[in-house]
């Protein structure tokens, strides 16, 4: 079940974290092989040496060898292979 | 593994946008995993088998061919069996007998059988409906055990306790009562030990003996013949009391400056043991003279869905092996070893009050002696026969 955003300003007036409840990505990184990207909009491209998430913040790109989407859900994608990069790209 | 018990399938995507379907998948809360992209437009992913079926609205307009690679999961094992009737109807015939066993009795344990022959509680636990291979009693099993109970004299207590194939009884043997003398019989209270008397209360009779009197067996501590020395006729009672004192408990033992003592050798070797409902199926042979099992612990989930219980361990041989030992090795052994000599001579029902040890050494042999001091009763009831 997708979890409910709130607007920036009700998070704000609320005192609470952004990232717990509004639509912000979160990027969490275990080690040099496993990322977590949290509240994506969708994937854009994906191969075993790339993969482009949408977010709320512009798209994402993480690169890599090997590269496997272990999970992929509503809010969630769990990227494992060597990582090597990653980045917010402008203009998408 | 959760999710492959509820069966999955592993799907091959391939076509202009593969992602394009993966967003369409993602909107309509279907969940993907282990999704790998070999090369640009083909991709494999699994996801759960129920899902399946709503794949093909959503690939319609995303210029994408799904084929299944592989079905895996607890549903697709049984669907196989749809071919193999015979196997399916074992394994149901094993399901059935095995849940039929299971509200059985299969192994019977008595323990705290001293005196009452262990035969003799299994015929008692027969004749109450409980033997192997029998179904679980009905009933409660209070009124079964009070009924087991009420058929022995010899036993004070039992347990029955039922967990799930095995049955467990468990006896408390009565104490047999010492046979005491008719009160009118004229006796006296003598002594079986000798020791140091520290309380006398004589209930009936006279006392011979007073606090700080040092005794020896047979000694009178209570006299029953209460005559008076002006009296005609003798007058004789049924002596009896509490007579306490104070026995001196001695014992030594000697320490040897070398010792032998087993000792790891290094080698080891793999033990395992399979039972079922208790009863051992298959054991390693030990491959050593001497050994020592360790490190047993369970192996697999059997034992709590399955009566059968596995067991592996490590067999590591035991070899003798001589050293010099230190005056402090000597000195500890030497007075461990008296310790429990004179403990053993200590009756059950004696208080313990005092404890002295000492340690000398004699042509290079450690001697230790300890001597407990103990309380306890030393008076005995005996027929006056002269």
């Amino acid at each position: 079940m997708a979890r409910v955003k709130l607007p920036e300003k009700w998070n704000r007036a609320l005192d609470l974290p952004r990232e717990v409840s509004s639509a912000v990505p979160r990027l969490t990184l275990v080690g040099r092989d496993e990322l977590l990207l949290e509240n994506h909009r969708g994937i854009l491209a994906y191969s075993d040496r790339e993969a482009r998430f949408l977010t709320a913040a512009g798209a994402v790109k993480i690169e890599g060898e090997s590269l496997i989407l272990s999970e992929f859900t509503e809010d969630t994608a769990f990227v494992c292979g060597r990582l090597t990069s990653w980045r917010f790209e402008d203009g998408i | 593994m959760w999710r492959q018990a509820g069966g999955c399938v592993i799907i091959r995507v391939t076509g202009k946008s593969p992602e394009r379907l993966l967003n369409r998948l993602n909107g309509a809360g279907i969940s993907v995993w282990d999704v790998h992209a070999p090369r640009r437009g083909e991709m494999t992913l699994m996801l759960r088998a129920r899902d399946f079926p709503k794949l093909r609205p959503l690939r319609r307009d995303c210029g994408c061919e799904i084929h299944i690679e592989k079905r895996i999961g607890l549903p697709f094992r049984l669907l196989q069996l749809r071919f193999r009737k015979t196997l399916a109807a074992g394994l149901l015939a094993a399901l059935a007998l095995l849940i039929a066993a299971s509200t059985r009795i299969w192994v019977i344990e008595v323990t705290g059988c001293s005196n009452v022959p262990e035969e003799t509680v299994l015929r008692y636990l027969a004749e109450q409906g409980i033997r192997v291979g029998a179904p679980w009693p009905e009933g409660p099993l209070y009124e079964l055990v009070r009924r087991i109970h009420a058929g022995d004299e010899r036993i004070a207590w039992i347990g029955v306790y039922l967990d799930g194939v095995l049955c467990r009884a468990e006896i408390v043997e009565s104490v047999p009562l010492e046979p005491t003398l008719d009160q009118s019989v004229p006796t006296d209270v003598v002594a079986v030990k000798g020791g140091v008397i520290s309380y006398i209360a004589p209930y009936n009779g006279k006392a011979s003996v007073a606090v700080g009197d040092e005794v020896k067996p047979g000694d009178i501590l209570i006299r029953g013949d209460i005559t008076r020395e002006d009296a005609e006729e003798r007058l004789l009672v049924h002596a009896h009391g509490l007579v306490m004192a104070r026995i001196y408990y001695f014992s030594e033992a000697a320490a040897l400056p070398t010792v032998t003592e087993p000792a790891d050798s290094g080698r080891t070797a793999p033990y395992r043991r399979v039972s079922i409902a208790g009863q051992t199926t298959y054991e390693s042979i030990p491959p050593y003279d001497a050994w020592e099992l360790r490190d047993v612990r369970a192996a697999g989930p059997f034992g709590t869905l399955l009566p059968i219980r596995i067991e592996t361990g490590t067999f590591y041989e035991r070899i003798e092996n001589t050293r010099q030992r230190t005056p402090e090795e000597m000195a500890e052994a030497a007075l461990t070893e008296a310790g429990s000599r004179a403990y053993d001579q200590v009756p059950k029902s004696a208080a313990i009050v005092d404890k002295t040890v000492s340690v000398t050494q004699r042509d290079g042999v450690t001697i230790g002696v300890v001597c407990i001091v103990a309380e306890e009763s030393i008076g005995y009831t005996k027929e006056i026969t002269n």
